[in-house]
């Protein structure tokens, strides 16, 4: 309450009064004005609070977008997703303390000021008014003196005017002074009071704040700690890039045809540039990028279009493309991709990238080749969409892994012949794993020699992988490189084809290097005979195998005896031009005339060949040893091979040297009792040396190898001999055939082998028994059940011919009586 | 009029496909006539396919692999095939069923109804080849009457006979 502006003083009226009043209405002024003010600003703040919090509203969710942009790092998307999700908490935090200030301040604080505001001054109206009136009141009192009667009641009336005047203008000018009063003794309560409500809404904000941003205080910290480290990287990558010119000059200094990337996934073999020839009439070039993936060859634009519009795919099917360079085109580097469809011509930058791009090509059509054979259904369909039940499809998982023991037998891991690595062909009767280069020789020396599979390529059949997994490269080579005579070397993984063949040539077919070389004389003779034959073209064609191997011939004498070296390639240039002209006793006569002969006694030298070590035990070396006079004992007509043999074969021995102490019969039984014994090693030297397969030993009821191994049990034995080209109908004393011992034995494995290298089971023994018949007498179950078999199915093969594959593996004695 | 004789005189074009077991003599037979020499060849993993002119016949023959696992794939190449040389090695008597078998799948196939068969009994230079009366008798041959076939017995490394099988194709191929 103001000291003056008392109800007193409000009745006393005195000009002190007034001058306070006058005042204090100067001051009300000002609040209101300074309310005025504040009201307009907290408006302003209020509203501009809410733009604030309405813009939050789309930062917020950009910063959501950041962490979407982010996904690919799950760390940085996290911690966008986190400070978008705070600041949305912060900012409900802010609007709520927007809300209050609205509520404390404008509408409560200003509203109630407003209103007070309002009295007052509809008081201080009624104030001036009731002044007014009694001024008036008290002026007319004052200037009417009563002269009449009337005046006097006018007087009166005045008086009694001026006393309600009075009262009226003291009621009025107390409850203006009460206004006042309540106005300003309140102002400074109502005002403050809601001001501190506002400062309390400020701190309670900013202390949520706080507690909220405190809550995530550890993992900011982690997160400042990863950005750092991300500086750290981020600086060592730009130090990096730093060098990059230098990377230009580096690759120019190197290789600038380098320009093709290196793949980092597996699934592309090569991948670049090149140039593609179009097929318009116009046949220009295109730059496309190149990738030889999943057996297929695609082709890429550089720019960007739809999916299937880039990647096109120009090789659908490797396994049956073909990559060459053209040397045609008028422009350079230029290579062809043949298909049975289509041919296309690429282009590449320079000679390096062509041969890149070439020999990938190569393998990529080689891996297709391997790879997908085997699975591809597709091909196993006939065009008109019916499964072709006879094609065969691939190897069975149980044949997959006796071919991957016959790889990893020791020794096989090398080719046989020339020691390159990994090895994925094989000569099946040989048993050996050779390279691809050293198969095409294999090949070419025909199957009586040497019959070549490709181990990933061909289907296999049981036994031929028991027969390869009893053989090997160790063994088989200790058999054909005894001894490595001059000058043949062993050829390297770096050896020319021409130094393979020459060594092939001398290995298997001369089989120069054998322990008992007993057998080369047999050899000769037989060639020679094939020549008389005239069979062979020996003098037509400079490439024919003939000449190269009548030259090895007389290379392998060389070898042996090199004294005697050229009379004896003479001596069969003789017997050649001989046998054709007609007599063969000729023959030798004509060798001793010859003037090249340098009177040395080249027909005893010759004869020793077939008198040598029978134990084994001598060497080549020895031979050379043996004294010519010694030597010339031996008779003359040795010096023709074919009489050579003829002596043999009559097991005659002449002048002191025993010829046939290791001659064919001695190695026909050798070999007839190894297939008794079913050994296999045994067996297959013998072969090697030249055994007869189909001898017939009279001294043991004429029984054959083959029937022998029949009884030896032995699978690898039947399939040795088998291969080797045993006669498989060929019949003993009692007539019967190897099928009429198995079927006796009942060996329903061996039968089935048997039959399926065509065994006659119709064939009937001396007791006019066929292999049913003995099959029915001595209750063989299964093998009566395959014979039956094959006999109601013998117009339609392939069937009977699955049944055997499948009883040719089972390995047990048929005991079902 | 007009017509055939410029028939006579432009070079035909005649697209061969040359199949048959593995190691056979087909890759062998492609060089000796594409070069004129024997030349040792390796396994073919894939195909080869050159063309050789001979008496204005442009031959473009397609030489594809034997073995077990890749002769699904000669289907492939069928189409367009005017003539079929198959190749038989005949000293191989242990396959010479499988040969049968192979051919008769190429021929029955619908594809190959227009192809005339040249069979190679090759290896005719080795001791104890099947001669091409055998050969024709194991191949199922003599049982085919709707198709034009011939046996020709040929040594691919020496060149003996393969140009007597050209001249076959030249003379009974449809144009």
């Amino acid at each position: 309450m103001i000291d003056q502006l008392t109800i007193e003083a409000s009745l006393a009226d005195k000009p002190s009064f007034r001058w306070v009043l006058e005042e204090q209405e100067k001051d009300i002024i000002d609040l209101e004005t300074i309310l005025d003010k504040v009201s307009k600003s907290c408006k302003t703040f209020c509203d501009t609070g809410k733009a604030f919090c309405d813009s939050m509203g789309p930062f917020t969710e950009s910063i959501h977008d950041l962490a979407d942009h982010f996904k690919a790092d799950e760390e940085i998307k996290d911690a966008y997703t986190t400070f978008s999700e705070h600041l949305e908490e912060i900012n409900s935090f802010y609007s709520m303390l927007l809300e209050q200030a609205r509520r404390s301040i404008l509408s409560s604080m200003i509203e109630d000021m407003k209103k007070m505001l309002k009295e007052v001054k509809l008081h201080r109206k009624a104030f001036k008014e009731k002044s007014d009136e009694l001024d008036t009141a008290l002026n007319t009192n004052s200037a009417k003196i009563p002269k009449k009667k009337d005046d006097t009641l006018d007087a009166i009336n005045s008086l009694s005017t001026l006393s309600d005047t009075k009262v009226e203008f003291h009621h009025t000018a107390v409850d203006y002074v009460y206004e006042i009063s309540r106005l300003q003794s309140g102002k400074q309560f109502l005002v403050t009071d809601k001001f501190l409500h506002l400062m309390y809404s400020f701190y309670s904000f900013f202390h949520q704040g706080y507690l909220t941003l405190q809550h995530i205080d550890p993992y900011l910290k982690n997160l400042n700690a990863l950005m750092q480290q991300k500086q750290t990287q981020r600086d060592e990558s730009l130090k990096k890039l730093e060098s990059r010119h230098k990377k230009v000059t580096e690759l120019k200094n190197n290789d600038y045809d380098g320009l093709m990337i290196t793949p980092k996934d597996d699934s592309v073999l090569l991948e670049g540039y090149l140039y593609k020839r179009s097929h318009n009439t116009f046949k220009t070039w295109k730059r496309r990028y190149f990738m030889i993936k999943e057996n297929q060859l695609h082709c890429h634009k550089r720019s960007k279009g739809s999916k299937e519009e880039n990647n096109k795919i120009i090789s659908e099917d490797l396994r049956i493309s073909q990559v060459k360079s053209t040397e045609e085109q008028d422009r350079r580097y230029c290579f062809e991709l043949i298909m049975p469809s289509k041919k296309i011509f690429l282009q590449a930058d320079s000679q390096k990238v062509k041969d890149a791009w070439i020999k990938s090509l190569q393998c990529g059509i080689e891996a297709a080749i391997h790879n997908t054979t085997a699975t591809n259904e597709v091909d196993n369909k006939k065009p008109n969409g019916i499964p072709d039940e006879n094609m065969k499809s691939g190897n069975s998982p149980e044949i997959l892994k006796l071919l991957s023991d016959i790889k990893n037998m020791p020794g096989n891991d090398v080719c046989a012949d020339c020691a390159n690595r990994e090895p994925v062909w094989a000569s099946i009767n040989l048993g050996i794993t050779l390279c691809i280069m050293c198969s095409g020789i294999h090949r070419n020396l025909g199957v009586h020699i040497s019959k070549v599979r490709s181990i990933e390529l061909d289907i296999w059949e049981h036994e031929q992988c028991l027969l390869m997994l009893r053989l090997g490269n160790a063994k088989v080579n200790t058999i054909f490189e005894h001894l490595i005579v001059d000058p043949y070397r062993k050829p390297g993984i770096a050896s020319n084809l021409a130094e393979k063949e020459v060594w092939i040539r001398a290995k298997y077919d001369e089989k120069l290097f054998l322990e008992n070389r007993d057998y080369i004389k047999v050899k000769v003779k037989k060639r020679h005979q094939s020549v008389a034959a005239g069979s062979y073209k020996a003098t037509s064609i400079s490439y024919d195998p003939a000449t190269i191997t009548s030259h090895h011939s007389s290379l392998k004498v060389r070898t042996k005896r090199d004294v005697a070296m050229r009379p004896l390639s003479k001596i069969f240039q003789n017997i050649n031009r001989k046998k054709r002209g007609g007599s063969d006793g000729a023959a030798y006569i004509d060798t001793e005339q010859d003037p090249d002969d340098e009177g040395r006694a080249m027909s005893p030298q010759y004869a020793l060949l077939g008198t040598e070590e029978p134990n084994g035990e001598g060497t080549t070396h020895t031979d050379t040893c043996v004294p010519d006079n010694l030597l010339s004992n031996a008779t003359l007509s040795c010096s023709s091979p074919d009489l050579l043999s003829e002596t043999e074969n009559k097991n005659s021995s002449q002048d002191g040297l025993n010829l046939n102490l290791i001659g064919p019969l001695a190695l026909n039984n050798s070999l007839f009792v190894s297939s008794k014994l079913g050994d296999v090693d045994s067996m297959f030297r013998y072969i090697c040396e030249g055994a007869d397969i189909n001898f017939r030993n009279s001294t043991s009821s004429d029984s054959t190898p083959l029937i022998q191994a029949v009884h030896s049990n032995s699978r690898e034995a039947v399939q040795l001999l088998l291969i080797h080209g045993a006669d498989v109908n060929q019949i003993d004393d009692k007539r019967q055939t190897a099928l009429h011992h198995a079927t006796i034995l009942g060996r329903t494995d061996l039968a089935c082998l048997l039959l399926k290298k065509g065994a006659d089971h119709r064939r009937v023994n001396t007791d006019n028994k066929d292999a049913l018949d003995i099959a029915v007498a001595e209750e063989r179950a299964s093998l009566v059940t395959v014979l039956r078999f094959i006999r109601i199915n013998e117009a339609s093969d392939p069937t009977s011919q699955q049944l055997l594959n499948e009883f040719s593996r089972r390995p047990a004695v048929d005991s079902e009586r | 009029m007009g017509k055939q004789l410029s028939k006579l005189f432009k070079n035909k074009n005649m697209r061969i496909l040359m199949l048959g077991l593995d190691s056979a003599g087909k890759t062998t037979i492609l060089y000796k006539l594409k070069l004129g020499q024997s030349v040792t060849t390796i396994p073919t993993v894939g195909f080869n396919v050159e063309t050789v002119t001979y008496k204005n016949v442009k031959f473009n023959v397609w030489d594809v692999g034997g073995q077990d696992k890749i002769r699904p794939l000669w289907r492939h190449y069928f189409a367009g095939t005017q003539g079929l040389i198959f190749v038989v090695d005949c000293a191989d008597r242990d396959r010479i069923e499988e040969a049968r078998h192979e051919l008769h799948r190429i021929i029955n196939d619908r594809e190959m109804r227009e192809a005339v068969i040249l069979i190679f009994a090759n290896k005719q230079d080795l001791q104890d080849a099947m001669r091409p009366a055998e050969i024709q008798e194991k191949l199922g041959l003599s049982k085919i009457a709707d198709r034009k076939w011939f046996v020709q017995p040929s040594c691919s490394t020496t060149g003996d006979g393969l140009y007597e099988g050209l001249n076959w194709l030249t003379a009974n191929a449809k144009g």
